[in-house]
Order: structure tokens, then sequence, then C-alpha cells
């Protein structure tokens, strides 16, 4: 279903040159995408403003956009990024918020499938939440572009603008941290 | 467990649904002022689409008063002048999931829409309340004739303790509106209408493959039976990006084609007919909303035309304390209700 709405990002960035309502249709396919990405990693109250913002932006530079690259999402969310890390204070509070208010083993809130995941895995959600608050701003948008973004490797390079030995370093280093976290209170992997 | 899959099942926890105010945001990047609610290309547009397929309901409304004998007169004489309501109309449209098989007293309001038809014809306004939004239900009496004791409460609720009556005060008050007319469907009623209808034709921007919604379209222009028609635009996964966002866009989108066909059936006394009695049962309608009224607001959404009806969602935010639950946004949503009065 992706493959087909990847190949003309770019046509469309380019028609949108000439005819800027066609950068609309780019707003239709990933506004969802970006809002919820952002909804995880600053809550829904300035997800909307975000998205708004980093579309503003695009649509700005949309002449210098690369059309060697079909796919928009990895440029996309390098804008989207630059914007979350100005609030990485207020995003790292957020996640501690977030484990306290969450109770420790049963998510009442979530609806059923959430809590599928288990009783166990939840009680790791914590130590978890708060390996992320923890680490440097360039290493969670690495980790959160991987686990969150679902993006490759060349993609958050091509999204934060650094070599791509960058990026396997960065996510090495965020998630060494996260498993320590994990591994400290409740070692998982042996089972 | 991985650690990487672990930290997926967290995000989705934190996530949080787009709001369909989110589309507005579309609008900065050409500059446009935030918030303006109607434009040429119509992403809101569709919003006729609401009042003249609500319209396109309360037709049958004929029937149920015994006028339907008239309706081949009524229709004929509609030429010449242009008859307008007396006064702004304000009309509370309910879309119903009936359980299949299930008794009446199960069905919820899946939708809920209020359209403002001016008295002048100019600007038609339909806004969507959504449905688990969080409001003060009064004192209403439930369908067993008991009271039910006014709480705060979803919205949708209104109508399962109390019926149409119910939603209707609970809206007037959360408004601060008159409801002149009320008009409840089902999604049942909606696909029979769709087909009395001939079919509607939708460009699906990309091939649909949702087993879940047994919907299976190429892309391109297509013309969707009832049966495809509301599985379009029911269907949350497998298209799009499964945002209710999109859910909205694609349900404005059947309007919209319904619209274009309803107005070519106004001047077809025939087609009209058909139309009235395929959506008949699914049809409950006030008493007060007369054939001659129906055919009146007709009227003037026909010559209004889809251009000058805006489609808006009531502002909302989530609300505080509770994700899952919505609150109206103010001043925002008190703005919008005062076009209403």
């Amino acid at each position: 279903m992706v493959t087909s709405v990847r190949s003309d990002d770019s046509a469309l960035i380019a028609e949108s040159l000439r005819r800027p309502e066609a950068f609309a249709e780019l707003f239709d396919r990933y506004s969802g995408l970006l809002y919820r990405y952002t909804s995880r990693r600053l809550g829904p109250e300035s997800a909307e403003d975000l998205v708004g913002d980093t579309f503003a932006i695009a649509f700005a530079k949309r002449a210098k956009y690369d059309p060697d690259y079909t796919d928009a999402r990895p440029w996309l969310f390098g804008i989207l990024t630059k914007l979350i890390s100005r609030h990485h204070r207020r995003e790292a509070a957020r996640y501690r918020a977030w484990e306290r208010s969450a109770p420790p083993a049963v998510h009442v809130e979530s609806p059923a499938d959430r809590v599928a995941s288990g009783v166990t895995a939840q009680a790791s959600r914590g130590e978890l939440v708060l390996a992320l608050a923890s680490l440097s701003a360039g290493d969670r948008d690495v980790l959160l572009l991987v686990a969150w973004g679902d993006f490759t490797y060349e993609e958050v390079a091509r999204a934060l603008n650094i070599p791509i030995g960058t990026v396997r370093s960065r996510l090495n280093r965020a998630r060494r941290k996260v498993r320590a976290a994990l591994g400290e209170v409740n070692p998982l992997e042996g089972e | 467990m991985d650690d990487l899959k672990m930290l997926r099942d967290l995000g989705r926890d934190l996530e949080h649904e787009p709001p369909a105010s989110l589309v507005r945001q579309r609008d900065r990047m050409y500059g446009r002022r935030r918030g303006r609610l109607s434009g040429p290309r119509g992403w809101l547009v569709l919003g006729v689409a609401a009042a003249v397929t609500a319209s396109a309901l309360l037709v049958p409304r004929l029937m149920l008063t015994g006028e339907v004998d008239q309706l081949d007169s009524l229709v004929g004489t509609d030429v010449g002048e242009d008859p307008k309501p007396a006064k702004d109309l304000n009309i509370l449209v309910l879309g119903t999931d009936q359980r299949s098989g299930g008794r009446k007293a199960r069905s919820r309001s899946d939708t809920i829409i209020v359209a403002h038809i001016p008295a002048d014809g100019r600007e038609v306004l339909v806004a969507s309340v959504p449905r688990d939004v969080v409001v003060d239900v009064p004192d209403c009496r439930g369908r067993d004739g008991e009271t039910v004791p006014g709480r705060r409460t979803m919205i949708n609720q209104s109508f399962t303790d109390g019926g149409v009556e119910c939603t209707r005060k609970t809206v007037e008050n959360l408004a601060g509106i008159t409801l002149d007319h009320t008009v409840v469907f089902d999604f049942k009623s909606f696909k029979r209408v769709i087909d009395a209808l001939g079919g509607v034709e939708v460009l699906i921007q990309k091939d649909v493959e949702d087993p879940k919604a047994k919907l299976r379209l190429r892309s391109g222009f297509q013309t969707l039976n009832g049966e495809q028609a509301l599985a379009y635009a029911r269907a949350r996964y497998g298209l799009g990006d499964g945002s209710d966002l999109k859910r909205i866009e694609r349900q404005q989108q059947v309007m919209q084609a319904a619209v274009k066909k309803l107005h070519a059936l106004l001047g077809d006394p025939a087609a009209l007919m058909r139309l009235v009695r395929e959506g008949v049962s699914g049809v409950e309608a006030d008493k007060k909303l007369t054939a001659v009224r129906a055919l009146e607001i007709l009227r003037v959404l026909k010559r209004d035309g889809s251009q000058s009806t805006a489609f808006l969602t009531v502002p909302w935010k989530p609300a505080p304390g509770d994700p899952n639950r919505l609150v109206l946004k103010q001043p925002e949503a008190e703005r919008l209700w005062q076009t209403f009065r």
C-alpha cells in the first residue's frame, strides 16, 4: 500500500512549484502520520501546531527538494524532528510525568488490544520511559525515528542530515542505555 | 523481549489520533488564516453533502406523513419563485448504526450533525459533533418512560438513554440554539438510498484492499453501490493512513457524490419517488417536518449549491485527565455556535 504512495511524492512536490495546491496532497498523505508521531513525543496539545509548522516550512522550502528521493517522509520528519528538538526538556518532562501517572501493573485506560502485551512488559514500561527521558536529544531522535517512525538507517541519516555511521553509533548507544535500564529491573531476555 | 518491540508498544500507548481539526493546518501553507472554513477547493465544501444528503433523507418524510400523493404535484409546481423558509432553520441529523438483528433500543448514534440553513440561503453550515465529546446531558425521558437523571457523559450516550429527543435537548443545551427539526437515519437506509441513486461516483486515490471491511476497489473514478459506499465511508483501516480524519474525508466524499446525483434527480419525480421508497423505512423525522417544509429546504439547498456550504467539526480537544474522551474547545466552539443562532 505504502509503496504506491511513495513513488510520486517527488513528482507532487515538483508539480507544486507550478501549482501550489498540489502540495495539499502531501499534507493529506502524511499529516496524520506526523501528528501521531508528534503526539507520542510531546503529547496532543502541541502536535497540531507542530504538524502545521512542519508543512509550512516544507512548503516554503519545496524548491530545494532533491527529486531523486521519491519518498518525502524522511524530509518531512527531518523538519519535524528539528522542531521537536526545541522542546526536548518538555519531552523529557512528559515521559517522567507519564511514568508517575501510569498505574504500575495494569493500564486501565488503554483499550483492550493495547493491554495485550501483558502485565510483565507493563511493569518495565516505567523504566523504559525514564530511560527515554534520560537520553541525549540526538540519541533520542535517532532511536525514535527508527522505533516509532520505522525509518531505515539511510532514511534517518537523510532526515537528520548526518552520516550513516553517526546514525549507527547513536542508535547503539541509545539502545544500550535502554537495555541497561530494562535489564536492571526486569531481565526479560531470559524468557 | 526485544527493546525495540517494547519501545514500539510504549509508543502506541503514548500516541493520540489526529483530530479532525488538523486539516485546518493545511491552509497555513498558503499563508491563509488559520481556521478559515471555506475555500475554493473545498476540503470542507462537501458539507453540503451532509445537509443535502440529510434533505434527501427528509424526502422520505413525505411518505410518513401520508403526503406522498402530493409529491408529483409538489415537485411539478416547483418552478418560478423560490419559496424560502421564513426563518433560519437548524436541523439535527443523526446517523445510527443499528446492529443487525438487534433491537432498536441498542442502536447507537454514530454520526451527529447540526445543519444551519439561513433563510436567505446564503451560506449553509454543517457542523459535526464528535460522538465521544463529553457534555452535560440534561434530564431525559428514557425509552421506557422512566426519567434518566442528567449527568456529564459522552454525547452519544444521550441517544442511547432517551433517543433523538434526548439528543435534541442535549445539543440545544450545549449550543444554545433551537433545533427546528430532527432527522434520524440508519446506515441500512443510507445504503438503500445510494442504490436508489444508482450508485455514486467517487475518485479512488489508490487501490483499496480491505478484507476487514470486505472492500476491494481499483484506483480511478469508480461507481460505488450502497454496500461499497458505506464500507468506503466507514472503514477505518486499510485505507489512507487509518486516521479518523481520513475517514471523515471519505464520508464527505461519498456525501458530495450523493449530492451530485440528488441534484440531477430533483427534476425527475419518478426517480425521486424511488428514492423515497428506498429510504423511507430507515428514516425518522419529527412531525413538524412536513412534505412542504422538506421541499422548501430542498429548494433552498438546491439553489444554494454545494460551493457555499461549509462543513466543519465543532472544535474540540482531549478531555483533561482522560485522553480517550473529548471536550469542546472554548472559546472556538462558542464562536461557531454563535453563527447558528
